[in-house]
């Protein structure tokens, strides 16, 4: 319903001139002031899990999802971006602790280890990461099986480490069920001994996680051949 | 006449429980100042008193706001702008009256942020502190006033002074966010998208650099900090009570 207004002309004209002023003068001063500065700030140690639960209201497994979204835009404040080898690595690890232990069934704290901060070229962080991993790993083998296989590639491709490899792929075998876990993840040291190059050995990876229904999600399927291409662009690229 | 409306406004403040809503929002801040300092490991005192700072400052704004819309609808509901306005009150007395009313509220308000602060923190930078809290919630009063002139209803008045408060509180990080590099691109509603950033932070008053809880913590009280934040009042409350005068000289009554 249309309320009946009045015309403008009723509006006393000092009115309205005082309207235009001040409308011109806040507009005048604002594009005078300080523009807003981006300024890198630290990534902050975590709180606890018990403090978190207080400030989710009880509901963790939302407040888990929200601090990974949180985290994993920390390297991308507002107006500035942050390499991941400026993070501090132990902060790092310590919220994607948090994140697991509000929900131990979030996929997403170990994805973000195993296919962000592990993948940057810093092998002491590297490191730091996959034993990140391999402990979360050790709580729950049969649920966190695919990111302890992906530092199993780590390990052979990125660090070149054989024996971690293999120590990590025999972690893997021993620690996994059978019926749980597909037979490839659970026979990753033929990956490390074969020698297979690392492009076939993602694409094999990749290959094995989507048909053992691992990968449902559209995004993170999309996200790791995002990843598979850009390494392949990147083998292709250094060998011409 | 404006003075006698002012008066009504104060009359009504204390008759519809706002200090007992000021005392049990004070009680609140200080229980939760309290417990921030008892659970922390060090900087008990200042973390006591940014707390209780903060709560007592989203407190004030958000009871301020509530009592000058419901206060300003009731004007309407019951016709007692009706009944003003048919004295020989102008509509722009009427509303300095009701302006001047809302004012007094909040620097009873700022007043006693101040006296409560000095008791923990050196009386200048309780001062600094006070004498922004009373301009920030003076925006956010002249702002909800305009707005209950013009919505006479409470819940969309709450609703859009509340996205107004908010959105000129964040618009610092919203102009950061739009200048990342990552997302910026050629398109035409990425154009839009920016354009409109810049025209509302120019329309918004900075709210961001008001009431700093860091001031307390880093004792500053130079007037420098407070000058701008002086001036910005002095445009804005201005504008935003043109705002309601149109809308009100407009109105059929």
């Amino acid at each position: 319903m249309r309320v009946p207004e009045r015309s403008w002309r009723v509006v006393p004209w000092p009115i309205l001139l005082l309207l235009a002023a001040a409308l011109g003068t806040q507009m005048t001063w604002r594009a005078h002031q300080r523009q807003p500065q981006a300024v890198a700030a630290a990534l902050p140690g975590p709180p606890t899990a018990s403090a978190m639960k207080v400030f989710s209201l009880g509901d963790t497994a939302l407040a888990s999802r929200w601090l990974m979204l949180w985290l994993q835009a920390f390297d991308n404040q507002p107006g500035i971006s942050i390499a991941f080898r400026q993070l501090d690595y132990q902060r790092v690890i310590g919220w994607l602790q948090l994140a697991l232990e509000l929900d131990p069934v979030n996929p997403y704290p170990l994805l973000a280890a195993s296919h962000l901060y592990a993948e940057v070229n810093d092998p002491p962080r590297q490191r730091e990461m996959i034993e990140f991993i391999r402990r979360a790993f050790s709580q729950a083998p049969d649920q966190r099986w695919a990111a302890m296989a992906h530092t199993v590639f780590l390990a052979r491709h990125r660090l070149q480490d054989k024996p971690l490899a293999l120590a990590l792929a025999g972690q893997l075998r021993a620690a996994t069920d059978p019926s749980k876990v597909p037979g490839w993840a659970r026979q990753m040291e033929i990956f490390v001994l074969e020698d297979i190059g690392e492009i076939e050995a993602a694409r094999v990876m990749l290959g094995g996680l989507v048909a053992s229904g691992e990968v449902t999600d559209p995004g993170e399927l999309a996200f790791l051949q995002k990843r598979l291409a850009q390494m392949q662009a990147d083998d292709s690229g250094n060998s011409h | 006449m404006s003075l006698s409306i002012a008066r009504l406004v104060v009359i009504e403040a204390v008759r519809t429980r706002l200090v007992l809503l000021a005392l049990a929002a004070i009680f609140v801040a200080g229980a939760a100042g309290m417990f921030a300092g008892a659970i922390a490991i060090t900087d008990q005192h200042m973390i006591r008193v940014a707390t209780f700072a903060a709560l007592l400052r989203i407190g004030g704004i958000a009871v301020v706001a509530l009592f000058v819309i419901s206060s300003q609808v009731r004007e309407f509901t019951d016709n007692s702008i009706n009944l003003a306005l048919s004295r020989p009150v102008s509509r722009a007395h009427y509303y300095a009256g009701r302006l001047a009313g809302v004012a007094i509220v909040v620097g009873a308000w700022a007043l006693l942020g101040l006296v409560l602060l000095s008791l923990a923190v050196p009386v200048p930078v309780a001062l600094v502190w006070a004498a922004s809290l009373f301009c920030e919630m003076l925006i956010v009063a002249s702002f909800a006033l305009a707005c209950a002139l013009a919505l006479q209803q409470v819940p969309t008045a709450v609703l859009a002074t509340a996205a107004f408060y908010l959105l000129a509180r964040t618009m610092g990080a919203i102009q950061l966010l739009n200048a990342e590099p990552l997302t910026q691109g050629t398109g035409t509603g990425r154009q839009v998208a920016d354009f409109a950033v810049r025209v509302i932070a120019l329309a918004l008053p900075d709210l961001e650099r008001m009431t700093v809880s860091s001031w307390l913590v880093g004792s500053i009280s130079d007037l420098a900090t407070l000058l701008p934040l002086l001036v910005q009042t002095a445009i804005y409350v201005p504008l935003l009570a043109a705002l309601g005068l149109t809308d009100l000289y407009r109105k059929v009554l």
